[in-house]
C-alpha cells in the first residue's frame, strides 16, 4: 500500500499544558465544592442570624446551582480542553446546552402552569360534549403517602396501589383526576382505543 | 496549536508502537481532529439523556417542594460531599494521565490511569455504604418496595425514585468508564501511546469528566436541598 | 491502486467478507435489504388491518390481534424501515462517496451501528413472536407510543419491545455522529459548505436530530422499563406520577424523528429534480439552509401532538402557533423545487416520475398538517383517520417515495446496472394511483369523524354510507399500492440479472459519485478526486 507513505503518525503535535493549571483548578474545585456545601446547609441560618432575612430552599439551590455551573465550567474550559480547543467543539457542546434548555423551557411551560381549579372562559359557551374535553383537571393527581400504611409505616393488606381498572384502553390514557375524587364527568368515548374487554 | 514547549518533546522509539494512521484519513491530525468531535458528539447524546432525568427532577420538584427538601434529610450530605471530592480528584488524575501521554511518560500514564480506577472504586465503595444505608431502612426504589416506617408525605417515594434513578445511572456511567480506564491503561502500559498518538486515553478522559460533571449537578440538587 | 472491472463488490467474494467489511458501499447495502424486509413484514401487517376495516363490523382478525397488527405496523415501519431507510442505507452508501472520502469517519462503527440494527431488529421480532409460543405471554399492544400508564399495566412484553427500540436508537445516533464527522472532516478539498450537494445537507440535518433526539427516548424507555420492574412511580398516575409527562419525553424524541425520516427525502429529491430538469437548482442557499432550519425548529413544537392529553391550554396554544413556524421552510423548498421544473428540460425517468410524485403527495401531506396543528381544528380531529391520512401522506408519500426514487437513482451505481424504464415508471404510476385511493378515502373517513385504531364500525346513519365505501376504497387501494411495490422490486432484482451495463453516469448528474465508475472500486475513487465541478452546474 504506497498510500501509506504519506501517513506520518508524528504530524500530531499536542497542546502540553503546565501543571500548576491542573492542580490550580482541582483545588479551585474543591473549594467551590465546600462553598456549595456552605450556601446550602449554614448560609441561610447565618444570613437570617444577621440580618433577619429567610434564605428560602428554592433560593439556596438556585445558588448551589449557579456556583456547580462555575465548576462545570472549569471542567470543561480546562480539563476537556474546550478553552484551547477548536471552536466547533466548543459550539457543539454549547448547542447541547441550547436544545436541552428547550426541553426544560416547553415542559416546564406545561407543568407549571396546571391549575387545580381551571375554569376558562370559553367554558360556559361550549357544547356540552366539548365540556368534558377540555375541562378534564390538569394537575397531576396527588396521593397522600400514608393510604394503604398503618401507624407504624407498615403496609396494609395487600394494598398494591393499582387501581385502575382500564384494561380497555390502547395506547391513549387520560385518567389523571379518576382517582383524585374530583367529578368531571366522564371522558370515555372520546379518543380512547379499541373497546377490547380481557 | 503548538506551543513553545511541544517542540522539545523527543520520542523514544524503542519504548514505543508504530503506528499508522487509518487509511481513510489524511493526516494525523484530521484522525484525532475527527475523533475528537466524534466524542463530543457522543457527550451530547449523553447530556440530553441525563437531560431528561434532570426535566424530570425539575418538575416534581416543583410541584412537591417540601417533598424535596424532606426526602433529602435522608440523604447523607457528608457522604456526598466525599463523593465530589474523590470525583475532583479523580478528574485531575485522569488529566494529568493524558498530559503524561502527550510527554511520552508510559510510567507516569499508567500510574496515573491507575490512580483514577482506584479513585472510582473509592467512589463506588461509598455509594454502596449510601445503598445499603437506605435498603437498611426500608427505602427501596419504587412505590410497591418503598417501605419506610417514618413519617410520610406526600409522593416522597418519587423523591427517592428520582434519586434512584439518577444516581444509578450514574453509577453505570462511572463503571463504563472505568472499563474503558482499565482498557486505555492496558494499551499505555504496552507503550501504545505517545506524543504524536494518545487518542483513546484522550477519549475516555473526556468521557470521564463528564461522569464527573454530571455528578457537580447532583450533588447540589439531591443532596443539599434543605 | 486497481485492475479493470474489480470494484467494491467482488473485490473480496464469500459471506463473511459481507458480515465483517467496514466498507461503507456494502454495510449500506446490507441495510438497504434489511429495511426493504423491514418494509414487506410491515406492509403485510398493513394489509392484515385493512383487510379487517374493509366493510363495517368485519371479524376477519380477533380484535386482540387486531391491536397487535397496528402496534406492529407502527413499530416495524417507524423503527426498523423508515428511520434506516435513507439515511442509513442510501445516505450510507452515498454520503463518503459524494464528499469525495474513502469512507465515513469511523467505519467500525458504521459496522457497530448494523449490528446493533439487527440486535434491536431481533429483539423487536422477539417481542413480537415470542408471546405465541410462551405460555403466559400477552401479546404486545400499546401502540408504537407506548403511552403511560397503559404501557405500564399490559401484560405484553413492553420491556422487550422498549429495551429494542433503546437499541436501535443507539444504531440511529452511530449513524448519525458518523456523517456529521464524515461531513465535517472528511471533504474533499475545495468543496466548500455551501458547494455541497443539497443531500449532503439533509442528511447533515437529520443527523443533527439524530445526536440530539434519540437518548432522550433512550431515558425515556428506560424509566418505562423502571416503571414497571420497580413500580417507581415516575409515570403513573396511581402513584402520584404524570402520565402526560411520559408524552413530553416521548414527542421531545419523535417529533424531531419525523423530521428524521422526511429531512432525507427532501435531500434526495433535491438531487433528483435538478438532475432529471437538466438545470441549476433554484435558490441553493434556501434549501440547504431551510433543512438547518427544519432540523431547529422542530424541536420547538413537540407539544402538537398532545392537544388533547391534558397539558395546559397555555402550552398547547404556545406550541400550536410555533407549529406553523415548521411550515415556512418546507415550504420554501417546495416552492424552490417548482421553480427549478419551470422551463427546465423534464426528463420522465423512473427516479424523475417518483420525484413528481413526492411533490404532488408531500404537499397534500403538509398541507393537511397544518389543519392538525390548529389547535382548535385538532380538538375535532385528534385521533381520527384524517390523523392517519396525514401522516402516511408525508411518511409515504414524502419519505418512502423519495426513498423509491433515491432507490431508482442510485442503482446503477449500486450494482452497476441499469433497470427496465418500462417496468419502473409503470410501477411508479401504480403505486402513486393505489397510495391515493389508500390515503385520499382516508381523509373523508377523518373528517366525518372516524377514529383510528378501532377495529370494528358501523357509524352513525348520516356517515354509515361513507365510511362504507370509503373503508372499501381504502382497503382496494392498499392492494394494488402492494402491487405496484412488488412489481417495483420485481424489476429492480430482474435488472440484476439481464441489466444492460451502467455507465460512470447514466443520468447526466454533476456530483463527485457519478465521476467513480458503476459499481465503485474498493475504496471509491481510483484516483483522488478533485472538486472541480460545483454541484447543480449544468
Amino acid at each position: 500500500m504506497s498510500a501509506h507513505d504519506h501517513h506520518n503518525p508524528s504530524t500530531h503535535h499536542p497542546h502540553v499544558m503546565p501543571l500548576s493549571m491542573y492542580f490550580g483548578v482541582g483545588f479551585g474545585l474543591i473549594i467551590l465544592t465546600v462553598l456549595t456545601v456552605w450556601t446550602a446547609k449554614f448560609m441561610p441560618e447565618t444570613i437570617e442570624h444577621y440580618t433577619k432575612m429567610k434564605i428560602t430552599p428554592t433560593i439556596a439551590i438556585i445558588i448551589a446551582m449557579f456556583i456547580a455551573s462555575i465548576k462545570a465550567a472549569l471542567v470543561c474550559l480546562f480539563f476537556m480542553h474546550l478553552k484551547y480547543d477548536k471552536p466547533l467543539n466548543r459550539l457543539t457542546f454549547i448547542s447541547g446546552l441550547f436544545f436541552l434548555s428547550l426541553f426544560f423551557i416547553f415542559t416546564l411551560a406545561d407543568t407549571l402552569t396546571r391549575d387545580t381549579n381551571p375554569t376558562p372562559a370559553v367554558h360556559s359557551y361550549m357544547p356540552e360534549e366539548f365540556k368534558t374535553i377540555t375541562g378534564k383537571p390538569p394537575t397531576p393527581y396527588w396521593v397522600p403517602a400514608w393510604v394503604g400504611y398503618d401507624d407504624h409505616g407498615h403496609k396494609i393488606g395487600s394494598h398494591d396501589g393499582h387501581g385502575h381498572d382500564h384494561g380497555d384502553h390502547t395506547g391513549h390514557d387520560h385518567d389523571h383526576g379518576d382517582h383524585a375524587g374530583h367529578d368531571h364527568g366522564d371522558h370515555e368515548g372520546h379518543d380512547h382505543g379499541p373497546k377490547d374487554k380481557k | 496549536m503548538s506551543s513553545h514547549n511541544t517542540a522539545k518533546i523527543e520520542v523514544d522509539k524503542s519504548q514505543f508502537a508504530e503506528r499508522n494512521v487509518s487509511h481513510h484519513f489524511v493526516d494525523a491530525d484530521q484522525e484525532f481532529d475527527s475523533c475528537k468531535m466524534g466524542m463530543w458528539l457522543f457527550l451530547l447524546t449523553e447530556i440530553l439523556l441525563f437531560g431528561g432525568l434532570f426535566v424530570a427532577y425539575v418538575v416534581f420538584r416543583t410541584w412537591h417542594p417540601e417533598t424535596w427538601e424532606a426526602g433529602a434529610e435522608h440523604l447523607d450530605w457528608k457522604m456526598g460531599a466525599v463523593n465530589t471530592g474523590i470525583l475532583i480528584a479523580s478528574s485531575v488524575t485522569m488529566a494529568l494521565a493524558i498530559r503524561q501521554a502527550q510527554l511520552n511518560d508510559k510510567k507516569g500514564t499508567v500510574m496515573l490511569l491507575l490512580a483514577t480506577v482506584l479513585l472510582a472504586s473509592g467512589f463506588l465503595v461509598v455509594k454502596y455504604f449510601e445503598y445499603t444505608h437506605k435498603f437498611h431502612l426500608g427505602i427501596f426504589p419504587g412505590g410497591d418496595n418503598y417501605m419506610f416506617p417514618g413519617k410520610h408525605l406526600s409522593n416522597e417515594f418519587i423523591y427517592f425514585s428520582i434519586y434512584y434513578m439518577m444516581t444509578g445511572l450514574h453509577v453505570l456511567h462511572v463503571l463504563f468508564g472505568m472499563a474503558g480506564i482499565i482498557w486505555v491503561t492496558l494499551r499505555a502500559a504496552k507503550g501504545e501511546f505517545y506524543s504524536a498518538y494518545y487518542t483513546p486515553v484522550e477519549m475516555v478522559g473526556l468521557y470521564w469528566h463528564l461522569v464527573d460533571l454530571i455528578w457537580i449537578f447532583l450533588f447540589p440538587l439531591l443532596y443539599l436541598t434543605k | 491502486m486497481s485492475e479493470a472491472g474489480t470494484n467494491y463488490i467482488n473485490h473480496e467474494k464469500g459471506i463473511m467478507s459481507w458480515l465483517t467489511t467496514v466498507d461503507h458501499k456494502r454495510i449500506g447495502l446490507m441495510y438497504l435489504w434489511s429495511a426493504v424486509a423491514a418494509l414487506a413484514a410491515g406492509g403485510f401487517f398493513a394489509l392484515m388491518i385493512r383487510f379487517q376495516l374493509m366493510s363495517p363490523e368485519n371479524d376477519l382478525i380477533s380484535k386482540q390481534t387486531y391491536n397487535q397488527a397496528f402496534t406492529l405496523h407502527g413499530v416495524i415501519m417507524v423503527f426498523l424501515f423508515i428511520i434506516p431507510s435513507i439515511p442509513a442505507a442510501l445516505g450510507n452508501f452515498v454520503l463518503p462517496i459524494q464528499v469525495g472520502a474513502k469512507d465515513v469517519a469511523f467505519p467500525r462503527m458504521n459496522l457497530a451501528s448494523y449490528y446493533i440494527y439487527v440486535v434491536g431488529s431481533i429483539m423487536a421480532l422477539a417481542a413480537i413472536a415470542l408471546p405465541y409460543f410462551i405460555e403466559g405471554w400477552k401479546p404486545l399492544d400499546a401502540g408504537w407510543t407506548f403511552y403511560a400508564p397503559y404501557s405500564k399495566q399490559t401484560a405484553g412484553p413492553v420491556i422487550l419491545m422498549t429495551m429494542a427500540a433503546f437499541v436501535l436508537g443507539f444504531s440511529s445516533i452511530f449513524t448519525g455522529l458518523n456523517f456529521i464527522v464524515t461531513i465535517h472532516k472528511l471533504r474533499v478539498k475545495g468543496m466548500g459548505w455551501y458547494k455541497m450537494p443539497l443531500m449532503l445537507w439533509a442528511l447533515y440535518a437529520t443527523s443533527i436530530l439524530q445526536v440530539l433526539a434519540t437518548p432522550v427516548i433512550g431515558i425515556t424507555l428506560l424509566l418505562l422499563a423502571m416503571e414497571r420492574v420497580l413500580d417507581i412511580g415516575i409515570f403513573d398516575p396511581a402513584k402520584g406520577g404524570d402520565p402526560v409527562l411520559f408524552q413530553h419525553f416521548f414527542w421531545f424524541y419523535s417529533h424531531p424523528a419525523v423530521y428524521i425520516m422526511i429531512l432525507p427525502g427532501m435531500g434526495v429529491i433535491s438531487e433528483l429534480i435538478s438532475t432529471f430538469c437538466k438545470k441549476v437548482i433554484f435558490g441553493y442557499n434556501a434549501i440547504a439552509n431551510s433543512s438547518i432550519a427544519i432540523a431547529v425548529i422542530s424541536f420547538f413544537v413537540w407539544g402538537h401532538h398532545m392537544f388533547l392529553s391534558q397539558q395546559t391550554t397555555f402550552s398547547s396554544m404556545v406550541f400550536s402557533f410555533l407549529t406553523f413556524g415548521v411550515a415556512i421552510p418546507s415550504a420554501i423548498k417546495i416552492f424552490n423545487w417548482v421553480a427549478t421544473l419551470y422551463r427546465g428540460s423534464i426528463d420522465l425517468k423512473t427516479p424523475m416520475c417518483y420525484a413528481l410524485s413526492f411533490l404532488f403527495l408531500f404537499t397534500i401531506g403538509g398541507l393537511t398538517g397544518l389543519y392538525l396543528g390548529t389547535l382548535s381544528t385538532d380538538i375535532i380531529l385528534h385521533d381520527t383517520y384524517f390523523v392517519v391520512a396525514h401522516f402516511h401522506y408525508v411518511m409515504f408519500g414524502g419519505t418512502v417515495i423519495a426513498f423509491f426514487g433515491g432507490l431508482h437513482f442510485w442503482w446503477p451505481k449500486m450494482y452497476g446496472v441499469m433497470y427496465n424504464e418500462f417496468w419502473g415508471r409503470l410501477a411508479c404510476g401504480i403505486i402513486f394511483i393505489g397510495f391515493n385511493m389508500t390515503f385520499f378515502s382516508q381523509f373523508f373517513l377523518g373528517s366525518t369523524g372516524m377514529p383510528r385504531r378501532y377495529h370494528s364500525y358501523a357509524g352513525d346513519a348520516h356517515v354509515a354510507e361513507t365510511w362504507k365505501s370509503m373503508s372499501g376504497l381504502s382497503t382496494m387501494g392498499a392492494v394494488i399500492l402492494g402491487c405496484g411495490i412488488a412489481i417495483m422490486f420485481i424489476n429492480l432484482l430482474i435488472s440484476l440479472k439481464t441489466g444492460k451495463k451502467a455507465p460512470r453516469n447514466p443520468w447526466g448528474a454533476t456530483t463527485l459519485e457519478w465521476e467513480t465508475q458503476s459499481p465503485p472500486v474498493h475504496e471509491n475513487f481510483e484516483e483522488e478526486p478533485k472538486f472541480t465541478r460545483e454541484p447543480y452546474s449544468y
